[in-house]
């Protein structure tokens, strides 16, 4: 996950249309993909979810957590988001996230799971921790 | 299938969807326009709503705000709905293209694949005009990108039913034209609302008041949460006020362009010096953000600190105290 670091600025050179002052004083449209203050601090951001990937990893590596922990938190998600896209209630989310839980779940609840997360079931039940879905492209940094 | 509608690349979306939906009713606005009859400008810091476990700071009125505001001052018909089940939500959207309606849509930004990776947080308040499809894949007119984009079906499905804080559950919106707008009224009532808002709303966090609490706050950022998380604080304030959809400067820019094309409007030299003022303004709250962003990076100039940016901070509450009770007294001449 090292090679996140973007060569290119947040908005990867579309130009995007920002308003500033002109030589009147008066504010104009302008167009422009300079977005230097923004590339810091939206990096910083994306430094704590990865970080924060980072440990998810190793805790489910470690056997403390599931898989679904894993993808939860790649997907910057927390228990509450996620029961609300799987249309099931956090208390149960919470369960799956523990490993011997998930070792038993239905192949339906695994097969919803693993449609959001993009990835295939039997992606799930190898505990292949694969990328994001905003990452471009298939394949990824596999375990 | 496709609607003959013209697509045009702003700053923030959803001023840009009302300006470009106003425009396809037939009534020609540009994005600052919209975003200033809508009364978009607006400040807010709520440190007891957490988004992503940081304080809220917002430099815009909260979503789907400036769209009523919009509608309501130039006598549009605004038809508005959600619903509880994607299916029906995606079948009526195609309804509607097929009578050939361009519609908006509040969506989650997280999942439309069109976006470059850096943007893709679960922000539920992004909004985006629909105007045609082709086979799987729906044409989209997001006023983010400067040329239309597409989107696969299940992906666009997806966020509209994003769940989480400002929940999309669906919602789409097509405009009416209803009686003969007055534009230049709706210039008043957007500078008196403003105005309204900024000095005189009868809360601490909101408004200049809040301005001014937020640079108290700020200045103890790093005593009372470490230089660690004092830096993400800061960096989620820059974001709010930065990132993507603002203009720069919190949305002071674009307001400052709307009341200069206001001026015009009506031939106010008043409006224009302060079109001028709060151009400003917005300058001070970018050298805070640039301030802000060299601490963050760890490569804070001689003088940066904590307590710098607080008094710059300080000293845009100020001015923009100054300058909306200057407008509040213009605003009551106006139509």
């Amino acid at each position: 996950m090292a090679g996140r670091q973007k060569k290119k600025g947040v908005s990867e050179g579309i130009p995007l249309v920002q308003y500033g002052p002109g030589s009147d004083g008066c504010c104009r449209r302008i167009s422009s993909s300079e977005t230097e203050t923004v590339d810091v601090v939206n990096g910083q951001a994306w430094q704590l979810i990865e970080s924060q990937a980072e440990e998810a990893r190793a805790r489910v590596l470690a056997g403390q957590a599931s898989v679904i922990h894993y993808y939860m938190v790649i997907n910057q998600m927390d228990p509450a988001m996620l029961a609300g896209y799987m249309g099931i209630g956090r208390w149960r989310v919470k369960r799956h996230l523990h490993p011997k839980i998930f070792a038993g779940l239905g192949q339906g609840l695994l097969s919803r799971y693993a449609n959001l997360f993009q990835v295939e079931a039997v992606d799930l039940q190898n505990r292949l921790m694969l990328q994001a879905v905003y990452e471009e492209g298939p394949g990824g940094d596999e375990d | 299938m496709k609607i003959n509608f013209s697509h045009r690349q702003s700053a923030h979306c959803e001023s840009g969807v009302a300006a470009a939906l106003a425009s396809h009713c037939g009534i020609p606005l540009s994005e600052p326009m919209a975003f200033g009859i809508g009364g978009g400008l607006f400040f807010g810091y709520f440190p007891f709503i957490k988004m992503g476990g940081m304080p809220l700071t917002t430099y815009r009125s909260a979503t789907g705000h400036i769209l009523k505001r919009l509608c309501a001052n130039l006598q549009l018909k605004i038809h508005s709905r959600t619903f509880r089940s994607a299916h029906t939500a995606m079948a009526s959207l195609d309804e509607q293209l097929a009578a050939g309606v361009p519609v908006g849509l509040q969506t989650s930004v997280f999942w439309l694949p069109y976006f470059p990776k850096a943007y893709r947080f679960h922000f539920n308040g992004h909004n985006l005009v629909v105007f045609g499809k082709e086979g799987d894949d729906y044409l989209i007119s997001d006023p983010v990108f400067p040329a239309p984009v597409r989107c696969p079906a299940a992906d666009l499905a997806r966020a509209r039913f994003a769940p989480g804080p400002l929940a999309p559950k669906g919602r789409m919106y097509y405009l009416e034209k209803g009686g003969a707008p007055d534009v230049e009224a709706g210039i008043g009532d957007g500078i008196r609302y403003v105005a309204k808002v900024m000095t005189r709303y009868p809360f601490f966090l909101i408004g200049v008041r809040g301005i001014r609490f937020l640079s108290g706050r700020l200045a103890g950022w790093p005593e009372r949460l470490g230089r660690k998380k004092a830096d993400l604080h800061l960096g989620h304030v820059v974001r709010m006020q930065e990132e993507i959809g603002t203009g720069g400067g919190g949305f002071r820019f674009l307001f400052s362009d709307f009341l200069r094309e206001g001026s015009e409007r009506l031939s106010s030299p008043a409006l224009a010096a302060c079109a001028r003022d709060l151009s400003s303004a917005g300058d001070r709250w970018r050298e805070f953000a640039v301030m802000a962003a060299r601490i963050c990076k760890g490569r804070a100039k001689a003088g940066d600190s904590y307590a710098a940016m607080a008094a710059i901070i300080g000293e845009c509450g100020k001015l923009e105290e100054e300058l909306f009770a200057r407008l509040h007294r213009i605003g009551r001449d106006l139509k």
